[in-house]
């Protein structure tokens, strides 16, 4: 009883001490403590070759997700993704989108959370780390003002009720990070080799071109009728930003003879890492089952890889039948009779047959995208398998949020825009082109003509690499373009996507997008 | 004032007075013993009262009372016990005498009987102001029993248990009045020998194939069930909330068997048991999906022509891949299951020193192959008195050894999955077993080499090893000391501990292990909980007529959970198993953790009666936990404007009730019980996770800078300095009665139940390092209304039959969601699924309500038609075969309307003969085995499906969607379990002083119109989900034959 009476006295006390998890109060101290976080910030680009890829290339004429018998149904949300059927509050858009809006949120989350725990501690490279992690906020908040325009921002690490800014001061807010970001990064040449994949004066160049080339949609405004453009454009800006790139000696295309290591497949292969040709991008490794990419899961027959991918993803007739045949990009379609795709396996290369017993035909076309069988549709396979993956996802490919390539388009769009349209395709689109073996465009065309063919190019050039629903809203054609299983227009608004219904419950400050 | 003035002299005089008063008179005294009637064992515990005086006593460990200070002369004494019927005999008590008396008790069902174990003590039943059940084991532990929670099943009004599934050792869902918590546990207050025990699951919760592994076995399977002597269930907020903060879901009181104190007694009791599948469900065999391949390609031929042969039955080529076997994988994967249970014990001891020693072995094999477990339990419990008896102290020690063999199958999602998913999924003209043509090894049937979607489920059994060895001891030693009289101190100190190991190995051989070449892991769990009470009790009567019992205590909890895991794969070879992670190429990064908290009591109890008529209980309970927020600071540092901790919170309860048979106007009435009870308290839920409201950092997200990894480090919780208590207020009104003593008897009662600040797992406002954190949001309300009752239907010499009924009646409803309009759950498993949900908390509709579209009819094309709203896309005339968001509705109801139990308790001689009947009624089940396996598309893919889907009308093509039409009425009546037991007569016994044999049988019938396994099912499928059915472990039938020897 003595000793319950004194235990009794000094039991009283409920501050938590955690042992196996740590607090921000007493962490981010050493080199080695900041640079985690600054991998946590980095580790989130992953979550996007989910939401963002899935929401900005199924939406569109690239991709689509047809209900194949059992599988792929879903709820109804890929069928929904490929109608814009989407609302705040349907599978998709608490799906998907919702999935889109958290991921984004949290790398600006993980930044702010690292930049708030260092402005006070004395560190090396305070400032090159601090704008690198403004640069990767700026293009996570880039991500968020494409899909849904004017979203909260917020620098600070409270969780708070923040209203909604407008899609322009969300654009000048990046447009400022940005600027003010770049004389702390490094070029690219200047990065250790043990650093390849942080942020470089290209990353930066390349997200402003990006913005650029885009500014009457951004500065534009978006009513329950559609979107309206802004009458302003900034191709000057583009113009001299991509040409900053191109002139930096940083970057330069790969154009050797296809089938040697530096082809234009290079850019996309397991080893792509050494392609000089990639600006922006998402770095994997196929050190452990986790961290690689898995774009050919999606596409995919079951019995093509292993472990066993999910054949869902493929590509509609129109889009592939768009590519000339002499054009060596076409080649990463996978269409008609299939081998296996596993290098670690038997099947690599051989014949391979579908779950009925006879062999496996890609078809171009699909009867129905709601009753489809597995052999239907093209299916893109740009970033081939790594003969050393581990598992599904331990494939070592890069996946580039800009490359050089597109630079280059950029460039062509901006000089067709400016008036200057024989030296866009001569100088910006032909090279693209000559390098896959696509004939040269004449340049004798109008501007109408040239704006239309470098739209083209851009498909062709960037197919899979998340750019379509991009180019189609700045283009006018997102919701308006008929194909395949869209045989008439979706509603103008959904230009912009809804904010989720989850979204607008928990910060009552938020106010939904027009026309949803 | 004048009164208290008044009375405190008098108080005083009375306290003062009290024994030369009584000393006055003239009185004797009673001796006596009391065994059971029919063991001829003594009864501990038991509640000895002369009749129309206060002289009360309970028995000693060896069922020996005294008591003293008797008035002379004829007297009635009235003894009761648990689970037995009351005795009343006169006895002679003569001035200074000391008269002998001996009674036997005879064993009584369902209403039981006078002390009752009630947290921090324990009481007369008729001074009980609250809402408590008590359950008696010998009763209870009937058939196969692996744990106490199983026990409760049927026999308890109010309280609903849904065992998972059929699994040996299956954990379950215990329900007490309802689930009012969204988030936060909704699993009860354990409590063994008066020490609270940390109910977390004990063993890691294992890899999974392709999807969650299994739900986690019940952690009670530790405790053996024959050592438990009852089982008591507070339910309303009044006789829990003296556990204050751990209440809110209902407290279980378990105390196990104590020694006897008398010469040594031994007693054996063991039982075999033989379980199969109680159904089977129905999968299409060979033969009949030969058939169903030939008519698709005719098919598929005949309407080439017309429209592409793709769209239209099967390519000749399925008919062509068929195997020639006939498996039926269902009979292929069950079996005739045995389990073997023996326990020894022996108890002994003198007046001062008592002891029960016991030892348990139990082998249960589950009715699917190569899974099952096994305990091996010794048991110690030994008290001693000195001093006279003012100094007593115990120690109750259990050690206990599970070994859990686990089968690989899935709690639900995915659709590769493990046994269940592929038993239903593989196609039947494929055998179990092949020789390959070129080694002519004999080897399991695969589709294909390497790693496949679709695998052998024979295989998976039994090849993947998956197993976890637990070790728990369980001890508390207390000691109390009548400081003077009526005041009594005590200390009880507890410790819990546990160590699991679970190794699982997926050999390469296998498809599921050939993805990673072979994979071995090996994780630990380590649970380890301390307890500390310190109680002062003060009890005494004043003036005869008021009762007084006032308890006052501190407890300390301390609850430690630590584990480490470690993983390899890529191995040369399958021979090392799961023994040696050293072998495999690729490691994967070991794991480790180690989390505390801590729980801060102070309690306090009053019970006043007045003239055994009238009863009066307060509590009052402060709880401190470090598990919620330390409250926010305006600036920080300093810290000024704060709000405040919300570690600490208060529990009050008040409850009284009225005696009226004992007033004087009810006398020789044939209503000999009557009394009303009301009670009103407040409890808490603490069952979050330690440092919720804490901003944490952790890692593993790594990310490969020029290759190289790094590991990267981020928020892996968002703080809630504000995070507090979840709290329940509970309201509870009772009639208690009697006819006729023991002709009819029963209990009533009403409750009202209403959870505020519901600990919530929410979505935050963006931006935020994790999407979600824990809030206190909202409020659930329960209403119910019980009933049970025990009718005596016969009463002769050698005759005698009890009949028990249970009812209990529950509505649940979410008053509101805070901000949030509605939140979704009940994740819908299979093949095409991702994403979908079956059910949505919605204010003004219960937890488990489903939600979804709203199925018509199958139309002319096999498409399925629903109904739609007219403003969403693709309605015409009401009716959409593309269902949209806006089309969804509320389409059923995981609740029953109410649920029973019927028990019969008939004693003939030596023949004794038990039956439990009980039953949900008005219950919605979703379906989601037949949502995904009843429609014909499997086949485009050569997977099997239900022979049911033959004859349903959905086209080939057509996609499995989830609606109204999987959901089905799971109104169920079980017989749950019969016993016929025959007392051995003496001349068939050589040495045992006493012998019973007796058969069982479980889960001999089941009435219902369900189609699945068995409409009482739970998967874990996300916030609050109830009522869902997804291929899990079928439930047995099982027969059991056992005996008991004491000697």
């Amino acid at each position: 009883m003595l000793l319950g009476s004194a235990l009794a006295a000094g039991c009283t006390d409920l501050k938590e001490a955690p042992t196996s998890s740590i607090t921000p109060e007493n962490f981010y101290r050493t080199d080695a403590e900041v640079l985690g976080g600054v991998a946590s910030v980095y580790a989130q680009l992953r979550a996007t070759e989910w939401s963002y890829y899935n929401l900005s290339e199924v939406t569109t004429d690239e991709i689509i997700v047809p209900t194949r018998g059992q599988d792929w149904y879903d709820n109804g949300t890929w069928l929904e993704l490929d109608h814009m059927s989407y609302t705040g509050s349907s599978p998709a858009g608490l799906g998907d989108v919702n999935g889109a809006w958290n991921d984004y949120f949290q790398g600006v989350a993980r930044a702010n959370v690292v930049l708030n725990a260092i402005a006070d501690k004395p560190i090396a490279n305070k400032v090159a780390i601090q704008s690198e992690l403004r640069t990767l906020r700026a293009w996570y908040y880039y991500m968020l003002m494409d899909f849904f325009g004017g979203v909260p921002l917020v620098t600070t690490t409270a969780i708070q009720k923040a209203p909604a800014e407008t899609r322009d001061s969300i654009f000048r807010f990046i447009e400022a990070e940005l600027h003010a970001a770049r004389a702390g990064v490094p070029d690219a040449s200047a990065l250790p080799a043990t650093s390849h994949g942080r942020v470089t004066k290209g990353v930066i160049d390349a997200i402003l071109a990006s913005m650029y080339l885009n500014y009457q949609v951004f500065n534009g405004t978006v009513s329950a009728t559609g979107l309206t453009k802004s009458t302003t454009a900034r191709w000057d800006s583009a113009d001299v930003v991509s040409t900053r790139i191109i002139n930096s000696g940083q970057y330069s295309l790969r154009t050797g003879a296809l089938g040697t290591a530096t082809d234009w497949r290079s850019n996309f292969t397991s080893t792509n890492a050494s392609s000089p040709e990639n600006i922006f991008v998402i770095k994997h490794t196929h050190a452990d089952g986790d961290l690689g990419i898995n774009f050919i899961m999606r596409a995919l027959h079951y019995n093509q890889f292993n472990p066993s991918p999910w054949n869902g993803f493929a590509t509609i007739a129109e889009v592939y039948n768009a590519f000339d045949a002499a054009d060596q990009r076409r080649n990463i379609f996978l269409v008609g009779p299939q081998v296996g795709q596993d290098p670690q396996l038997a099947t690599y290369n051989q014949p391979v047959n579908n779950r009925q017993g006879s062999r496996l035909i890609f078809t171009t076309t699909i009867a129905d995208a709601t009753q489809a069988t597995e052999g239907e549709g093209a299916r893109i396979m740009k970033w081939p398998p790594d003969p050393q993956h581990i598992g599904n996802q331990g494939n070592a490919n890069d996946y580039a949020f800009f490359r050089l390539g597109e630079i280059y388009l950029i460039k062509a769009e901006a000089q067709n825009e400016l008036g200057n349209t024989a030296a866009a395709i001569t100088n910006w689109v032909n090279p693209l082109r000559a390098r896959v073996g696509a004939p040269a465009l004449s340049p004798a065309m109008t501007q109408a003509q040239a704006r239309a063919a470098i739209f083209q190019e851009r498909l062709f050039e960037l197919t899979g690499e998340g750019k379509r629903r991009q180019d189609m809203i700045r283009a006018g054609t997102y919701t308006s373009a008929t194909y395949f299983n869209n045989t008439t227009a979706r509603a103008p608004y959904k230009v912009l996507m809804p904010i989720p219904q989850t979204q607008l419950d928990n910060n009552s400050n938020l106010k939904q997008n027009p026309g949803y | 004032m004048e009164v208290v003035r008044r009375f405190i002299p008098a108080l005083a005089a009375a306290l003062l007075c009290a024994a030369p008063l009584s000393a006055q008179e003239a009185t004797g005294s009673i001796r006596g013993t009391v065994v059971d009637s029919a063991s001829k064992q003594a009864l501990t515990n038991v509640s000895v009262t002369v009749e129309g005086s206060a002289r009360r006593t309970i028995t000693r460990a060896d069922g020996t009372f005294d008591l003293g200070g008797v008035p002379v002369g004829l007297q009635r004494v009235r003894v009761r016990r648990i689970g037995y019927g009351t005795l009343l005999r006169e006895v002679n008590v003569t001035a200074g005498g000391t008269s002998t008396v001996e009674f036997g008790l005879v064993p009584q069902a369902a209403i039981l009987g006078e002390m009752v174990v009630t947290g921090y003590g324990s009481q007369r039943r008729e001074a009980i102001t609250g809402s408590v059940a008590t359950v008696d084991a010998n009763v209870a532990n009937v058939g196969v029993v692996s744990n106490a929670t199983q026990m409760l099943e049927g026999r308890v009004s109010g309280v609903r248990i849904i065992q998972n599934n059929g699994e040996p050792g299956a954990g379950a869902q215990m329900r007490i009045r309802g689930g009012t918590s969204i988030s936060a546990s909704n699993e009860p207050l354990y409590v063994i020998d008066g020490v609270a025990i940390d109910n977390a699951n004990t063993e890691p919760g294992g890899v999974g194939v392709s999807g969650e592994p299994p739900l986690a076995r019940n952690p009670l399977n530790t405790l053996n069930t024959s050592d438990i002597e009852s089982i008591t269930v507070l339910k309303d907020a009044s006789a829990t909330a003296i556990y204050g903060a751990r209440a809110a879901n209902g407290v279980v009181l378990i105390e196990t068997k104590k020694g006897s104190g008398s010469s040594v007694a031994v007693e054996y009791d063991g039982y075999v048991a033989s379980a199969s599948p109680s159904k089977y469900l129905d999968v299409l065999d060979g033969a009949q999906y030969r058939a169903f391949v030939q008519q698709q390609v005719t098919l598929g031929a005949a309407c080439a022509a017309a429209v592409p042969a793709t769209v239209c039955g099967l390519p000749a080529s399925s008919l062509s891949s068929l195997g020639t076997a006939n498996t039926d994988w269902e009979r292929a994967l069950t079996h005739n299951a045995t389990t073997t249970n023996q326990n020894v014990s022996f108890t002994g001891g003198g007046r001062d020193t008592r002891y029960r020693a016991s030892l348990n072995y139990m082998d249960q094999q589950g009715v699917v192959i190569e899974n099952g477990f096994k305990r091996f339990q010794g048991r110690l419990n030994g008290t001693h008195q000195t001093l006279s008896g003012r100094l007593r102290m115990g120690l109750n020690l259990t050690a206990s050894q599970v070994n859990n063999h686990y089968l690989p199958f899935n709690n639900l999602s995915g659709f590769e999955g493990g046994v269940f998913t592929n038993m239903v999924n593989f196609n039947p003209t494929f055998p179990v077993m092949v020789t390959d043509p070129t080694t002519s090894q004999v080897k399991f049937y695969e589709i294909g080499p390497g790693s496949q979607s679709v695998r052998n489920p024979v295989a998976l059994a039994k090849q993947i090893d998956d197993v976890a060895n637990t070790n728990r001891v369980l001890g508390n030693a207390n000691a109390a000391f009548d400081v003077i009289q009526h005041l009594t101190a005590q200390v009880n100190i507890g410790v819990d501990r546990s160590r699991s190991t679970r190794k699982t190995w997926f050999p390469a051989a296998n498809p599921v292990g050939a993805v990673t070449n072979g994979l071995a892991r090996q994780e630990d769990r380590d649970l380890t909980s301390q307890t500390l009470q310190t109680l002062l009790t003060y009890t005494n009567q004043f003036m005869v007529d008021h009762d007084v019992e006032v308890v006052g205590g501190y407890e300390y909890n301390s609850y430690d959970q630590g584990g480490f895991a470690a993983e390899a794969r890529n191995f040369l070879t399958d021979a090392f198993g799961f023994n040696n992670l050293g072998a495999g190429a690729e490691r994967v990064t070991p794991l480790s953790y180690d989390e505390n908290s801590k729980i801060v009591s102070f309690l306090g109890r009053a019970n006043y009666g007045y003239k055994d008529k009238y009863f009066v209980t307060g509590v009052l309970r402060k709880d401190g936990s470090t598990r919620f927020g330390a409250g926010t600071c305006a600036s920080v540092p300093p810290p000024t404007n704060c709000t405040g901790s919300h570690k600490w919170a208060l529990f009050p309860a008040i409850s009284a009730s009225w005696k009226i048979s004992n007033e004087n106007f009810m006398r020789g009435r044939s209503i000999t019980d009557l009394r009303v009870r009301a009670g009103f308290g407040l409890q808490g839920n603490p069952a979050v996770p330690a440092y919720a409201s804490l901003l944490l950092l952790g890692s593993g997200d790594r990310y490969p800078f020029g290759g190289t990894l790094i590991t990267g480090v981020s928020p892996t919780r968002n703080e809630n300095p504000d995070l507090k208590w979840e709290q329940t207020q509970q309201a509870n009104v009772a009639v208690d009665f009697g006819y006729k003593d023991d002709l009819l008897k029963g209990t009533l009662e009403f409750y009202t139940k209403e959870t505020k600040d519901l600990l919530l797992t929410v979505a935050v406002p963006q931006p935020a390092p994790v999407s979600t954190r824990l809030e206190n949001v909202g409020k659930v309300k329960n209403k119910g209304f019980e009933s049970s009752v025990d009718l005596q239907m016969l009463k002769r010499a050698t005759l005698d039959w009890i009949l028990g009924g249970q009812l209990t009646v529950e509505r649940n409803k979410v008053v509101n969601l805070g901000p949030y309009s509605f939140l979704t759950s009940g994740d819908v498993s299979g093949q095409g699924q991702s994403g979908q949900k079956a059910q949505r908390i919605l204010p003004g509709y219960p937890l488990g309500t489903f939600y979804g579209p709203k199925f018509i009819r199958v139309n002319s094309t096999g498409q399925q038609v629903f109904s739609c709203v007219a403003s969403s896309a693709g309605c015409t005339g009401g009716e959409t075969i593309a269902p949209t968001g806006a089309d969804y509705m509320v389409i059923g109801n995981a609740n029953p309307s109410f649920s029973y139990g019927i028990t019969n308790q008939v004693n003939w001689g030596n023949f004794d003969i038990s039956a439990l009947i009980r039953g949900d009624i008005g219950q919605d089940v979703f379906n989601n085995t037949a949502l995904v396996y009843s429609t014909k598309g499997n086949a485009l893919q050569s997977k099997n499906f239900l022979a049911a889907a033959l004859t349903d009308p959905i086209g080939l093509r057509e996609p499995a969607i989830y609606s109204s039409r999987w959901i089905e009425n799971g109104s169920f009546t079980r017989l749950q379990n019969i016993t016929v037991g025959y007392r051995l007569p003496k001349r068939l016994l050589a040495q045992a002083s006493e012998g019973r044999v007796y058969l069982s049988g479980d889960n001999l019938l089941i009435l219902t119109g369900y189609n699945g396994y068995d409409p009482e099912v739970h998967v874990e499928a996300g916030l609050a989900s109830r009522g869902i059915d997804y291929l899990t472990y079928p439930r047995a039938r099982t027969f059991t034959g056992g005996v008991r020897l004491a000697f």
